[in-house]
C-alpha cells in the first residue's frame, strides 16, 4: 500500500504518539522499580519496560525507514517541546496505588488506541500492533494482579488516583467530533475509530478497575461526559505547545556526558571505538602491600 | 484468592511448567510466589525468560495431590 502525501503526516504523529506514550511509561516503570513490593515484581517491571521500550524503538526505526529521518533522529534529535506522550504521565505518582492504577490507565488506552490500526490496512502497521498486543497481555495481566492485591488503604487511593488522573486520559483520545472520523479510518488504515477505541475503554474501566478501587461506575460515568481542554492539538494529543517536565524527560534523555556515553545506540558506541578497558584500568596509585 | 497456605504477605506457591518444543513433554522448571493467578501468571513470564517457550503454565502448588511423598506411602487398605 502507498501513503500518499495527505495521509503520511497524520499515521505520523499517531505513530509517534504511540511510541512516546510507550517510551514514557516504559520510564514510569524504570524509575519507579525499586518501589517494588518483592524481588518478583523488580523482575516483572525490568521485564515490562524492556519490552515498552523495544515497542518504541521498533516504532521509531520503522518511522524513520518510511519517512526518510536520518537514523536514531527520532529518539535522540527531538526535545521536550516535541514529544507526544500524553499528558497524564507528565505528574510522577503519589503512592503505590496511584502507581499501579496510572500504569492500569495509561497500558489500557495506549493498548485500545493502538488496537484501531491492528485490522488495517496498512500491513507493516498492524503487524507491528498485533506483535505489541502479545505482550501487552501480560503487561495488563501483571497490573491486574496487583490491583487485586490492594489492601483497604489502597483501593481508597486508587480511588482519588482514578478521579484525578481519569479526565486526562479521556482528554488524550480527543473530543467526540475529532475521534469520530479522521481520514486513516476512511482510507482504512484503523478500522476502529477513536471514539470507539475511548468507548471501549470507559466500559473496560468500569467492568475491570471499579470493583477493585474505591471509585463506583456511575462516578467514573460522571467524569467520562466532562467536556475536554478547550485548546488541543491534535497531532500530540496534548494541549499545544506544553513540555514534558524537565525532571521526566532528563531520566529519558540525560544530559550528563558519562550518562550520554552509556546510553549510545550500540552502533554508535562501536563506531566511537573508546578504549573502555583502558578507562577502566586499575588505578596506579592504590597502596601495594609487600608479600 | 484466599488460601489456607498462603503466607504472611498473602503470597502462595504456584508452581511453573514449560515445553521448549511441541515434542518435548511440559518439564517442571520452578516455582514462583504470588498473591493471586493473574500475577502468578506474569511473574512467570518474566522470571523463567531463558528460553522461548511454546508452552509455560503455573498451578498452585497446593492442587497437587500426593502419589508418593516422604511422609505417605501407598499401602493397600491402608489409605
Amino acid at each position: 500500500m502507498q501513503l500518499n502525501d495527505e495521509i503520511k503526516p497524520l499515521l505520523q504523529a499517531e505513530l509517534l504518539c504511540i511510541a512516546d506514550s510507550n517510551w514514557i511509561l516504559g520510564h514510569w516503570y524504570i524509575n519507579c522499580m525499586l518501589n517494588g513490593r518483592e524481588l518478583t515484581d523488580f523482575t516483572s517491571m525490568a521485564g515490562i519496560a524492556e519490552e515498552k521500550l523495544g515497542h518504541t524503538r521498533a516504532l521509531f526505526r520503522f518511522l524513520e525507514e518510511i519517512y526518510g529521518c536520518p537514523e536514531f533522529q527520532l529518539e535522540f534529535g527531538r526535545d521536550a517541546s516535541r514529544i507526544h506522550s500524553p499528558e497524564f504521565l507528565d505528574m510522577p505518582p503519589e503512592n503505590w496505588a496511584d502507581f499501579i492504577t496510572t500504569l492500569f490507565l495509561a497500558d489500557l488506552a495506549l493498548w485500545r488506541f493502538a488496537a484501531t490500526f491492528m485490522e488495517g490496512t496498512f500491513a507493516p502497521v498492524a503487524n507491528l500492533v498485533r506483535r505489541f498486543g502479545e505482550e501487552c497481555y501480560f503487561h495488563q495481566l501483571c497490573i491486574d494482579g496487583w490491583i487485586k492485591n490492594f489492601s483497604p488503604a489502597e483501593k481508597s487511593e486508587a480511588g482519588l488516583a482514578l478521579m484525578k488522573r481519569l479526565p486526562q486520559v479521556l482528554a488524550w483520545f480527543g473530543t467526540d467530533r475529532q475521534s469520530s472520523a479522521d481520514i486513516l479510518l476512511e482510507e482504512g488504515l484503523r478500522t476502529v475509530s477513536v471514539r470507539s477505541a475511548k468507548e471501549t475503554f470507559v466500559n473496560d474501566i468500569i467492568e475491570k478497575l471499579s470493583p477493585h478501587v474505591d471509585a463506583p461506575g456511575e462516578q467514573l460515568a460522571d467524569i467520562a461526559r466532562q467536556p475536554l481542554p478547550e485548546k488541543w492539538d491534535p497531532g500530540r494529543r496534548r494541549q499545544p505547545g506544553s513540555d514534558i517536565p524537565a525532571r521526566l524527560w532528563e531520566s529519558v534523555i540525560p544530559t550528563s556526558e558519562d550518562a550520554q556515553i552509556a546510553r549510545r545506540p550500540l552502533a554508535v558506541s562501536i563506531k566511537d571505538n573508546i578504549d573502555l578497558f583502558q578507562a577502566a584500568k586499575k588505578d596506579e596509585t592504590e597502596p601495594v602491600f609487600a608479600e | 484468592m484466599a488460601s489456607a497456605s498462603a503466607d504472611n504477605n498473602g503470597n502462595i506457591t504456584f508452581e511453573v511448567f514449560g515445553r521448549d518444543q511441541l515434542e518435548r513433554p511440559l518439564s517442571h522448571i520452578g516455582s514462583i510466589q504470588a498473591p493471586n493467578q493473574d500475577l502468578a501468571v506474569a511473574r512467570a513470564r518474566f522470571m523463567y525468560s531463558e528460553r522461548q517457550w511454546v508452552e509455560l503454565c503455573v498451578a498452585p502448588s497446593e492442587s497437587f495431590v500426593a502419589c508418593l511423598s516422604p511422609v505417605r506411602r501407598g499401602s493397600i487398605g491402608m489409605a
